[in-house]
């Protein structure tokens, strides 16, 4: 699993609070936070997602996690891009049990366990696991909302403030996983690049969320 | 589109717009040194000669009362010298050319020991080249010759040497016939043309040359090329269908933005971050 040395570069934290990309997370992130009925719901789920596969898309979830983690909101951020999971080495956290061992009801493999604390306070992550690349995807179609209804329970338990749980999937029209991951979160929000994304792309990307009933809130642009 | 839109577009494909114009500019570029390089091309120089076309007067023919005659034949002789092909004739280039040589000492004394006689020192095409350099106006029976060439010293020499060719041996180029009233018709003896030069060559002036209007030519190929350039980095715009503008996606989404995330800043502008968990 090789990354890119610039990639690694790209979280939030590696740049001044101040700087005009880190305030355009920021932004980002209290736009998406505005949506919610904080009187309704307290552990709030949502996904960011390409509509087709691009070096570095899960800095995008990565980076909206770290900016609600800033703001003390207590976060997980879970790598469900179960072919090229990524951010396990961008957060200096090692090889783990992860979301694909919890998918697979391993005995012994618990939500406390597979939690990862990283640099960023407030912020943990749920690395992909160690479960064999082919049976991932079908295990996350079968457990997917047995595993994100517990997050929320473990939240809820351990967390007194409303919380947030931020998925990164591997890209829409790449793969069934961004649509599966869609279904069981409350709020979807498409990553469109500009100079990469076609029409075609964004357009193809936002039929196959909306046919499979997932709740499509809007697109963050990247690049501009 | 708006003007901002448009100058955005011209910025993204500035690639296109500038390698069209580039390779344009290279042709032309070269184009321009090889005419610059051509003796010539862009400037040439032109000497004059004028001749007197006339008939010889001879004692086998002593009844000059009808001179109306004799004029209407001379002008006869000189508008078929003037018009028809003896002067771009090979024959007679030839003659000039071997006139032109048989006139270097007259040629050495007036422009140098050494005088730049252009294409006249390339023996191979100096005749051609002479039928090609001559041109020829006539008023009645005065006929004005003009020699083009890539070198003011070549220009007067061909004029001067036309003038001799011409006056030597106009009878071999154009003639008229006078027949008996016998049955067959033989053609009787009659004055035979001639010519004498009047003004000698000229001082050879400087005229355009064959491509002197090239260089504007390719100016105005490098401003067709930045035009072709431009309609090109346009045209590459529309059939691109990738999204780049935020207000492109809303209008093709018909969803809400939530965030606009400029390019990853340079690695120089960043802090050093630790890895280390805080728990």
């Amino acid at each position: 699993m090789s990354i890119p040395s610039q990639e690694q570069m790209t979280l939030l934290t590696d740049y001044e609070p101040d700087s005009a990309y880190s305030l355009a997370y920021q932004k980002l992130y209290a736009n998406i936070s505005f949506t919610w009925d904080r009187a309704q719901t307290k552990q709030q789920t949502l996904l960011l997602a390409t509509p087709t596969p691009y070096n570095g898309h899960a800095v995008v979830p990565a980076n909206v996690a770290i900016a609600a983690a800033q703001s003390g909101i207590p976060t997980i951020l879970v790598d469900a891009d179960l072919r090229t999971p990524t951010l396990q080495q961008r957060f200096g956290v090692g090889k783990n049990v992860g979301l694909s061992d919890l998918l697979a009801q391993k005995t012994q493999t618990t939500l406390a366990t597979t939690l990862c604390d990283t640099f960023v306070p407030n912020l943990r992550l749920l690395p992909a696991g160690t479960t064999p690349q082919q049976e991932r995807s079908l295990l996350l179609s079968k457990q997917l909302h047995i595993v994100v209804a517990g997050l929320q329970t473990f939240l809820a338990e351990t967390e007194r403030e409303p919380s947030l749980v931020i998925f990164n999937s591997a890209a829409v029209l790449a793969s069934t996983e961004a649509v599966l991951i869609s279904n069981v979160v409350q709020q979807t929000f498409l990553t469109l690049i500009s100079g990469n994304t076609t029409r075609r792309q964004a357009k193809k990307a936002q039929e196959q969320l909306q046919h499979t009933h997932g709740t499509l809130m809007g697109f963050v642009m990247l690049n501009v | 589109m708006e003007l901002r839109s448009y100058w955005s577009v011209i910025l993204r494909r500035l690639w296109v717009i500038a390698l069209v114009v580039i390779v344009v500019s290279l042709y032309s570029g070269y184009q321009y040194y090889k005419i610059r390089k051509t003796p010539g091309a862009l400037q040439a120089y032109s000497s004059n000669v004028t001749l007197l076309i006339s008939l010889k007067a001879s004692p086998k023919f002593t009844d000059y009362t009808n001179y109306v005659n004799y004029l209407s034949v001379s002008e006869s002789i000189s508008d078929s010298f003037t018009n028809g092909p003896t002067l771009t004739s090979g024959r007679f280039g030839k003659q000039v050319y071997d006139q032109v040589n048989a006139d270097m000492p007259q040629i050495k004394q007036k422009f140098g020991a050494n005088p730049d006689l252009g294409d006249l020192a390339n023996p191979g095409v100096a005749a051609g080249a002479i039928s090609g350099s001559l041109t020829a106006t006539r008023v009645h029976t005065l006929i004005t010759i003009s020699a083009s060439w890539n070198t003011p010293a070549g220009a007067w020499a061909i004029a001067n040497a036309v003038g001799e060719v011409s006056a030597a041996h106009i009878s071999d180029y154009t003639d008229y016939t006078v027949t008996d009233n016998a049955a067959p018709a033989t053609i009787v003896d009659r004055p035979a043309a001639a010519a004498k030069v009047t003004l000698g060559a000229s001082d050879a002036a400087t005229i355009p040359g064959s491509q002197a209007s090239k260089p504007t030519l390719l100016l105005v190929l490098v401003l067709v090329a930045l035009l072709i350039g431009i309609a090109l980095a346009f045209l590459m715009e529309y059939l691109d269908d990738r999204l780049r503008k935020t207000d492109d996606a809303v209008q093709l989404l018909q969803l809400p933005v939530y965030g606009e995330v400029p390019h990853t800043p340079p690695a120089g502008n960043t802090k050093v971050r630790s890895t280390q968990p805080v728990a």
